[in-house]
């Protein structure tokens, strides 16, 4: 995980710096007529998180720099170009589900997610029909599991 | 002793004794197929217990994570993939157990050594964490902050596989916890002009998406480049095995019993230290099994003694890690975070006052923990065939049905849309934790966590800002200070003696569980 923690930890840091400097001082006020200030623990927390993720990035330079050999295992890079892309793809699919759930109701987003879903899995291709069964019947089932066994009324 | 006996008198309603049943057969279901677990279903299950009273939610959650623990052994052993991480050493003698046609022996040992090391732990909670929450109604904000910043230390040392992934993660967790009204002057925190936000990040959806969205996106991206690897599949309950191979006898449970006690009292160890967890306390008890035994080379190659370890030890963990829960308000482990979460949706703080506010709930939890291991029991004994068949179901079935699961329970929180959102963000935010390999157990906890360690260090820093010497007369604080800074130190000590060894699992859910 060397280089992902390095990676990672830069990120975070600069992630943490932009909090303290940009985030929040314009989101917490820093100002109380008694007791502490709304952004102490915020602060605190933050500048506690930016040592942390630069002593990540740091340590792992420091391996690097002291040339530590490293496993197999440990050099592998956790994200793949084919992972960046499966996370987009999701990340849409999780979108595009979201707004039919607000615009056509649960049922179509359900029908939707499961299609995707079940696509992904390699079912269209090797199980049409029961890709076909599982889009109409599976969200069908859930909402009315929902409204009469859990009375929740999800929409429609 | 009347609070006592109204509780329990509680817990024994038609009512609540069916939502335990529910929820021990929903947890079993669930820890049985591959890749789910415990934690995964109270997460979306919490929502679900809106309409119901506080003891009946709490006593269903209680009955999925007890049937959730036992249902990782259902698949550990008949496929030799653990149902649920924990249950991981169970498939070294399991599964062999399975190929000698002795599957049914081997489900059944590990059914009775869950409920065995269950009903232990139990007992050990019921009767320490009243006298617990009585020290702990004595500390003061200082000590409580001590005690908090020592239980996250632990918590980001141990469910992960490095201590500095877990404490960026448990920090990361109590700061998304302040945003929402500030506690003392009820101003705005980190809202973004979102009105929703106004509340705070709901832990539920969070939950939801953090725990099961992303590992179920994990395993469909596993499934569609093709990383995944068969395991195999085997029937075990042919009527032709003789009847010996499909039971497991009085004698051979005896003959186990020392190794049960002996895995109940380290789960149990091990359950009420916070952040330590289910999957340690069972490869902890197979190897002090295999230790303690005259014949240690057959371990792993189907003994029934390698199974009754694991389960109990790991059964154990699950009342234990109320200790700190109830008498504390410090969630041990996943579990007890999200049932936090379920507390508050209730109107119930979880913590050292809960005896005194809320003694009638507390032992009306207690007897239906205890009335959930004999219905775990029972379920487990004639449900072990229809388990069974469960787990032979394809994922590719499984996975798509559990996205619009996790959708219609994220929804479910407060009926809103928002939570949808929360719980997507937060999958894709899980799915790069799992990837990155810091520990979301451990980002969830520092979140529950966070509030109440928001007021104790300010009440802390108001009370001796001006004498800050004066924390030096406060034994307890010294005590934890110099344990958190010693554990860190310990902590930091093993993992860079083990970090060459151990590669990254980013399948696995990680500690905490």
């Amino acid at each position: 995980m060397r280089k992902s923690d390095i990676a990672s930890g830069l990120v975070l840091t600069v992630f943490g710096l932009v909090s303290l400097w940009l985030i929040i001082p314009v989101q917490i006020s820093g100002h109380s007529d008694y007791g502490l200030a709304p952004d102490f623990f915020p602060r605190l927390l933050m500048w506690f998180f930016v040592l942390l993720a630069a002593a990540l990035a740091g340590s792992r330079l420091l391996e690097v720099r002291r040339g530590a050999a490293a496993s197999g295992a440990q050099e592998t890079s956790p994200m793949e170009p084919a992972d960046w892309l499966f996370i987009g793809a999701a990340a849409a699919v999780l979108a595009i589900a979201y707004l039919l759930m607000e615009y056509a109701g649960f049922i179509w987003a359900g029908v939707f997610t499961v299609f995707c879903g079940g696509l992904a899995m390699g079912n269209l291709r090797k199980h049409p029909v029961r890709l076909a069964l599982m889009c109409l019947a599976a969200p069908v089932l859930v909402y009315m599991v929902f409204r009469h066994l859990f009375l929740v009324f999800l929409p429609t | 002793m009347e609070t006592i006996l109204a509780g329990i008198s509680d817990a024994f309603t038609l009512v609540n004794i069916g939502y335990i049943a529910f929820g021990v057969f929903m947890g079993i279901m669930v820890g049985a197929i591959p890749g789910l677990n415990g934690p995964m279903a109270i997460a979306v299950a919490v929502p679900l217990t809106y309409s119901m009273t506080p003891l009946a939610a709490v006593a269903f959650l209680i009955g999925i994570n007890k049937g959730g623990t036992y249902g990782g052994s259902v698949s550990a052993i008949l496929l030799n993939t653990p149902g649920s991480p924990e249950s991981t050493s169970t498939a070294f003698d399991g599964y062999p157990l399975v190929k000698k046609g002795k599957g049914l022996k081997a489900l059944k040992m590990a059914l009775y050594s869950s409920v065995s090391g269950d009903i232990f732990s139990d007992i050990v909670l019921f009767t320490v964490a009243a006298p617990l929450a009585i020290i702990a109604l004595k500390m003061g904000p200082a000590e409580m902050a001590a005690v908090f910043a020592f239980s996250l230390t632990i918590v980001a040392g141990l469910s992960g596989n490095s201590l500095l992934r877990g404490l960026i993660a448990a920090v990361l967790g109590a700061f998304l916890s302040t945003v929402g009204l500030d506690i003392e002057t009820a101003q705005p925190r980190l809202t973004m002009g979102i009105s929703n936000l106004i509340e705070g990040i709901p832990i539920i959806p969070m939950t939801i998406g953090l725990l099961a969205l992303s590992e179920i996106l994990i395993q469909i991206e596993t499934t569609l480049l093709g990383r995944e690897t068969d395991t195999g599949r085997n029937r075990i309950f042919s009527k032709d095995l003789p009847r010996e191979d499909r039971r497991v006898s009085f004698a051979e449970y005896k003959s186990c019993l020392r190794t049960i006690v002996r895995s109940a009292l380290i789960g149990t160890g091990v359950g009420a230290v916070p952040g330590i967890g289910a999957i340690v306390a069972g490869f902890l008890g197979y190897g002090a099994a295999k230790r303690a035994s005259k014949n240690p080379e057959e371990f792993g190659t189907g003994k029934l003694e390698g199974i009754a370890a694991t389960e109990a030890a790991n059964s154990a963990v699950i009342g234990a890690n109320l200790i700190p829960l109830l008498a504390l308000g410090i969630p041990g482990s996943l579990s007890a975070a999200i049932l936090i979460g379920a507390f508050l949706m209730h109107g119930v703080d979880p913590g050292p006052l809960i005896f005194q506010e809320h003694g009638r709930l507390v032992y009306g939890i207690f007897a239906a923990m205890f009335l959930a291991n004999w219905i775990n029991f029972a379920i487990g004994n004639f449900g072990l065939r229809f388990f069974a068949l469960l787990v032979s179901v394809p994922k590719a079935i499984i996975h798509p049905i559990l996205v619009i699961f996790c959708i219609a329970g994220a929804y479910a929180n407060g009926n809103a849309m928002f939570s949808v959102a929360v719980m997507m963000v937060f999958a894709v935010v899980g799915y790069f934790m799992r990837k990155m390999d810091f520990s979301f157990a451990t980002f969830i906890i520092g979140f529950a966590l966070g509030s109440t360690f928001e007021q104790s260090v300010r009440q802390s820093v108001i009370l001796f800002k001006d004498q800050p010497l004066e924390l030096f007369q406060h034994p307890i604080v010294l005590f934890f200070t110099a344990l958190t800074v010693f554990s860190l130190w310990r902590i930091a000590r093993t993992k860079n003696r083990i970090a060459p060894v151990r590669s990254p699992d980013t399948t696995a859910p990680d500690n905490g569980s």
